[in-house]
């Protein structure tokens, strides 16, 4: 059993969005749903100012607020890895999951369209031969690769090395010793839902 | 050269933003189902009036309708049931299936004597549709209220909230039909309506009060009903249009000891435009805080 998580080093983050791009690349989503967007703040005055970024994506929690709020159960958390998935043959297209979740990592997936409109690019015809026309959708940590025993695409692209993706079970993996020894914290303590994502200061 | 004060804040996880995936369809089914889960106890028990059963089975069936229409895939809408272990929204769904084949099996034994020839079964029937109009009345309420996500909802003055709007909504519903049927119960129904208005005034005053001493993003929901978009809607919908000027209109009848139809009928409508306002509102007013 392990628990798959990400740690997010904020201070080596330079927001240039590759992360953004590949995870796009790599699922074929629309135009108007990003699995893993960065935001920026400005922060402080002049001649201290500063703008800060936030690289996101789904937190995999292990209390999903998505799963208790989907009325079909099709959203479920794999036992092997702690991965949270959506069933695209239950999803009911509820919407409930996307309002429940504090974090705006899931989609509703309206119909098939790409960048340049009903036209789809092979990535995006790729991608979205996995995706039901009116059901939600959001970042799977990449299982398809993950399973392969590869990294997570938003991980092996950013240039600074940010995203540290492994096993949050695993005392021994990099993910645990930096979040201890790094005093890792998560988005929305308040919200109570233990995200496998975490973030360094 | 002035700069804005935060070009990057525009997203809500860098900002306040509401709620955007709930709106008219949600507050509507909301509104419908209360409305009508209200009225099927009103036509039950304190008057009892097939008509105002007929009337609130159609009522729920069309919020069920209202809120299939707004499924992303309609067709899977038996699914929804899955989940009742987790999910206040399956718990809705199956509340709102098995209060419709109670109340249609209640009533159809009542009107064309089968099943039994005492009322027991129908009695039965007329019990358990009850019960579950009262969860239907407050799952709303518990939907909104178990999500974390969005702190101005996640209180249980939300789900009372609920459960008092449907009464007061039903009482609404329920003053149409016996104007409509030119009952002479409406006595009965104005007594229940100002005490049903002024509770649920005081609810509402209870929970703003609850707001705007919350967290930040709960006074962010305050400001947004009270000073902010929502403001006409809420002020002058639901408080004033939806409870205010009802409440007066059903104290002057009662106090001139006098029936006036058209009084009446004009405060069960906008008791009924509040009602809508008030889901609405509630919805609208779910504020997500920054996530940095």
């Amino acid at each position: 059993m392990a628990r798959l998580g990400m740690i997010i080093d904020l201070a080596r983050c330079v927001g240039c969005d590759a992360c953004t791009v590949a995870c796009q690349a790599e699922n074929g989503t629309p135009p108007g749903i990003q699995y893993a967007p960065v935001y920026r703040k400005e922060v402080g005055k002049f001649p201290q100012a500063k703008v800060i970024f936030l690289p996101t994506l789904c937190m995999h929690c292990a209390d999903a607020p998505c799963m208790k709020a989907c009325p079909t159960a099709a959203i479920h958390k794999r036992a092997q890895d702690g991965i949270v998935l959506v069933d695209q043959n239950k999803c009911c297209g509820s919407k409930a999951c996307i309002v429940a979740c504090p974090y705006g990592a899931l989609h509703f997936y309206e119909e098939r369209s790409g960048v340049y409109g009903t036209e789809l690019t092979p990535q995006e015809e790729r991608g979205q031969a996995a995706f039901t026309a009116g059901t939600a959708q959001k970042c799977t940590f990449c299982v398809h690769r993950v399973e392969r025993g590869l990294e997570p695409a938003c991980v092996i692209t950013c240039p600074t090395h940010c995203r540290i993706f492994g096993d949050l079970d695993d005392p021994q993996s990099e993910v645990s010793r930096l979040s201890r020894q790094r005093n890792a914290f998560t988005l929305r303590p308040d919200a109570g839902t233990d995200p496998s994502v975490r973030y360094l200061p | 050269m002035r700069v804005p004060a935060n070009v990057f804040s525009q997203d809500y996880r860098v900002a306040f933003k509401q709620q955007q995936v709930w709106g008219v369809a949600h507050a509507l089914e909301f509104f419908l189902l209360g409305g009508g889960a209200g009225l099927y106890l009103f036509s039950t028990w304190f008057a009892r009036f097939s008509l105002g059963q007929v009337i609130a089975v159609g009522l729920v069936f069309a919020a069920g309708v209202s809120l299939m229409i707004d499924l992303g895939k309609p067709g899977r809408l038996w699914r929804s049931f899955a989940n009742f272990k987790k999910s206040w929204i399956s718990r809705g769904a199956l509340s709102v299936f098995v209060f419709l084949a109670a109340a249609v099996l209640a009533m159809g034994s009542r009107q064309l004597g089968v099943a039994t020839s005492d009322a027991s079964f129908a009695l039965s029937c007329e019990i358990a549709a009850s019960i579950f109009a009262i969860i239907a009345m407050l799952y709303p309420g518990f939907v909104l209220s178990s999500y974390a996500s969005i702190p101005a909802w996640n209180s249980p003055m939300i789900p009372l909230l609920f459960l008092i709007y449907s009464w007061t909504t039903g009482w609404a519903f329920f003053g149409l039909v016996l104007l409509a049927a030119g009952s002479e119960k409406l006595g009965l129904f104005l007594g229940l309506g100002i005490s049903l208005i002024a509770l649920t005034i005081l609810s509402l005053v209870i929970h703003l009060g609850a707001l705007s001493r919350g967290s930040l993003a709960v006074r962010e929901s305050f400001r947004e009903l009270t000073r902010g978009s929502l403001a006409g809607k809420f002020i002058g919908g639901v408080l004033g249009i939806g409870l205010v000027v009802p409440l007066l209109l059903v104290l002057w009848v009662t106090i001139a000891a006098v029936m006036i139809p058209a009084a009446i009928l004009l405060a069960a409508l906008l008791v009924l435009l509040g009602g809508f306002f008030f889901r609405y509102c509630v919805l609208k007013a779910g504020v997500y805080p920054p996530l940095f």
